[in-house]
């Protein structure tokens, strides 16, 4: 048994219980607020900002991130060329890092949501409670894939000294920001609840 | 499903009013399409921006890294190395790079590339910063030629960028004499130029040297300027004394060129790009050979011709005014002696003032330098093989103006025109003497000694008898001068104070005397009476 199959929803700024119209949205009587059983057109907002995402996914991997010049020597970084460039230094451990934060992550996130967007289309039953866990998951570490952004960001703002070491943004920080910040907004505007839904429970 | 059969939901519930802006665009939506169009732009962006491709012979790689090593113009990057990779024959390396976009216009055949390293020459000391940097490839775009993407890579720097303003000539040099790529070229002791290359002509005759002038300096070069070759040192004796001359240190080691423009050539327009000028050995040398064509003459010599080069000298009245350019090896037997044909070219410059030739071209000129020639003749112009050197025998041809020659006309022989010869000076001596010889060799010399000799004979007949008469004629002899003698004192008496002659010749010298003083006294007595002719003289007081 659940209220939205008795057409009922509560407010969700001031918990004011309600009918819901035929169409299943509207405004609160009491605040104003928009009321919803789930939230308004979630699976088609997350898929239009995952598609985006994937889309930036490839500037952001393919442009240089940043160019790093020291002593007058030095060459624009992607991030896959940064990380090799990291292993061969021998500093495996950041080299990892930088690999799972920038690359594993943003693409994992992108998957997942893919998996569970599509898995709400076909109304699938599989594994309710774990689907539930990943998208908690997702939601959680996409924030972290921010700090490479950061990182550039604070790398160009400081380091400035001229011939001895000077370091540039590349478009692909741009695009990479982009991608983080998509994947989350996505993330953010599917609605678990739609994992659950099914029409049989209305029954 | 019935209202009643819900049970515990209160019926005051109250209804969410209906949003009347009802269901709203998704503008969720533009977000994919603006990251499409985003995504699309980078896309074309990259393919629009991908410069072209450049594929670089080098012979060694030292320096180059892959996907880092820049290409770099006037400092500013142009390019990238992308690989590196050997030749199919592993002779040399074939560096790829990439350029910007827009660099495919200057991508021509004349651009060259060379790899900027450190380096130290004789000149210069080049390329410190890639020291720190690394070593970049320089590009030096060209200006004319056809796109092309392959391109050999120079070894060394170019001595002369494209960008710089200036000329480029060619020099013709019998050998390379210590020259080398860069060596400095001087006008009046200031570097106004350098030698950008050398090497053999194809037929090995000679050695190709490249200069550049650079502007605005070049515009002294014109069609008459000498080019000769400064490098080292000059040591030559002379009159004056041991001469040493050293245009400037640098050229001691590189070598280096000077030229010099006649001022006669000064208002004339500059020399155009790719002239070939004559390269000297030294500086004496300009004086001595022919600057410009010379007009040629025939010279129909009829002596030996022993001592006498092609590039002798031929002069006039003493100063060069030409040049031996031929001696025809064929003896010519036709005439009353044997000559043999010597051609000659006499130069506009010498023959003729610089107003006089100003503005001739070609035939005109030649017409001048004929004209001149014919005025010379009418002064009695003769060609003569002078001796300049009687220890090598090295000879000259000397045009001199003979005042015992009748004057002729210019004539012209198989198309030359010609300079009548005259026996030379030691040739015209000889000939004297010979013909001296031969006059005396036509003497009657048999007769004349025969002659003689009966001449002595008689001579010898006449002596003897002179000889058995000599005792009485000298007898008679004594006799005349006693005679002689005896007279002589008679006359001597005769003349004497004592001798009749004497007395008289005294008595009338006293008369003389006597009268003298008469008409001295008469004289003095009239100077003092002049009246007394008239009155006759007073009585004495």
């Amino acid at each position: 048994m659940r209220a939205s199959c008795l057409g009922l929803a509560s407010c969700a700024v001031c918990n004011q219980l309600m009918r819901l119209p035929a169409r299943r949205t509207g405004l609160c009587p009491r605040c104003g607020s928009q009321v919803y059983v789930r939230k308004p057109a979630s699976l088609s907002n997350s898929w239009a900002l995952l598609l985006a995402a994937v889309i930036m996914y490839f500037p952001a991997n393919l442009l240089p991130i940043m160019t790093v010049m020291y002593l007058g020597s030095g060459q624009p970084d992607t991030i896959i060329s940064g990380v090799i460039r990291l292993m061969m230094h021998g500093d495996w451990p950041i080299a990892l890092v930088v690999f799972v934060a920038s690359v594993l992550v943003p693409l994992l996130k992108m998957i997942v949501l893919l998996y569970l967007l599509l898995s709400v289309h076909r109304k699938s039953t599989f594994r309710r409670r774990e689907r539930t866990r990943l998208y908690r998951m997702t939601e959680l570490v996409g924030r972290w894939s921010m700090v490479d952004v950061f990182v550039v960001a604070l790398l160009a703002a400081l380091v400035h000294l001229g011939v001895l070491a000077d370091i540039t943004p590349g478009p692909g920080a741009r695009a990479f920001a982009a991608v983080v910040i998509l994947t989350m907004l996505a993330a953010m505007s599917f609605d678990p609840r739609l994992i659950w839904d099914r029409e049989e429970d209305c029954q | 499903m019935s209202e009643a059969e819900k049970p515990g939901i209160p019926d005051d519930l109250p209804e969410a009013v209906v949003d009347e802006w009802g269901r709203r665009f998704p503008v969720v939506w533009l977000l994919p399409l603006i990251a499409l169009l985003i995504g699309g732009w980078l896309v074309v962006k990259a393919i629009v921006e991908k410069g072209p491709e450049v594929v670089i012979q080098f012979q060694t790689a030292e320096g180059i890294e892959e996907g880092k090593t820049l290409v770099k113009y006037r400092d500013v990057i142009v390019g990238k190395v992308k690989t590196v990779r050997f030749a199919e024959d592993l002779t040399h390396v074939l560096v790829t790079a990439e350029m910007v976009p827009g660099m495919e216009r200057h991508l021509i055949e004349s651009t060259r590339f060379w790899v900027v390293r450190p380096r130290v020459d004789s000149g210069e000391i080049s390329g410190l910063g890639t020291l720190i940097s690394g070593a970049y490839v320089a590009m030096d775009p060209g200006k004319e030629g056809d796109e092309t993407q392959e391109f050999v890579g120079l070894e060394t720097p170019p001595v002369i960028k494209s960008n710089e303003r200036g000329t480029v000539y060619h020099l013709r040099a019998e050998k390379a004499s210590s020259l080398s790529v860069g060596a400095p070229v001087y006008y009046r002791q200031i570097a106004v130029g350098q030698v950008t290359g050398y090497r053999l002509a194809k037929d090995h005759a000679f050695v190709d040297v490249d200069v550049f002038i650079e502007a605005p300096h070049d515009y002294y070069v014109r069609k008459g300027s000498r080019f000769w070759n400064v490098g080292g040192v000059d040591v030559s004796i002379d009159p004056e004394g041991v001469r040493v001359e050293l245009e400037s240190f640098a050229s001691l080691i590189s070598g280096g060129i000077a030229f010099e423009t006649p001022l006669s050539l000064s208002n004339g327009e500059q020399a155009p790009e790719d002239t070939v000028f004559r390269l000297y050995p030294n500086y004496a040398r300009t004086r001595e050979k022919p600057v410009s064509r010379g007009y040629r003459y025939r010279v129909d010599l009829s002596g030996d011709v022993r001592g006498l080069q092609v590039s002798a000298p031929v002069e006039l009245m003493g100063v060069r005014v030409g040049t031996v350019m031929e001696i025809d090896p064929y003896l010519d037997l036709k005439g009353k002696q044997a000559r043999r044909t010597i051609f000659v070219e006499l130069e506009a410059e010498k023959m003729l003032r610089t107003e006089a030739r100003d503005g001739l071209k070609g035939d005109q000129l030649e017409k001048a330098v004929e004209s001149r020639v014919e005025d010379l003749l009418a002064r009695g112009l003769r060609a003569r093989l002078e001796t300049t050197n009687l220890l090598t025998g090295q000879k000259i041809i000397d045009l001199d103006l003979m005042a015992d020659v009748k004057p002729v006309k210019l004539t012209s022989l198989d198309g030359y025109p010609v300079l009548p010869a005259a026996p030379g000076e030691l040739e015209q001596l000889g000939e004297a003497l010979t013909q001296t010889l031969a006059k005396l060799e036509k003497l009657p010399l048999d007769r004349m000694v025969r002659n003689a000799d009966q001449m002595m004979v008689s001579l010898d007949k006449l002596a003897q008898a002179a000889g058995k008469a000599l005792p009485s004629l000298l007898e008679n002899t004594h006799e005349a001068l006693d005679a002689t003698d005896e007279a002589m004192r008679g006359v001597d008496a005769l003349v004497s104070e004592e001798g009749a002659l004497g007395t008289e010749f005294y008595a009338a010298v006293r008369e003389l005397q006597l009268a003298a003083r008469a008409v001295r006294l008469m004289a003095e007595y009239l100077e003092r009476h002049p009246e007394s002719l008239l009155k006759g003289k007073e009585n004495a007081p």
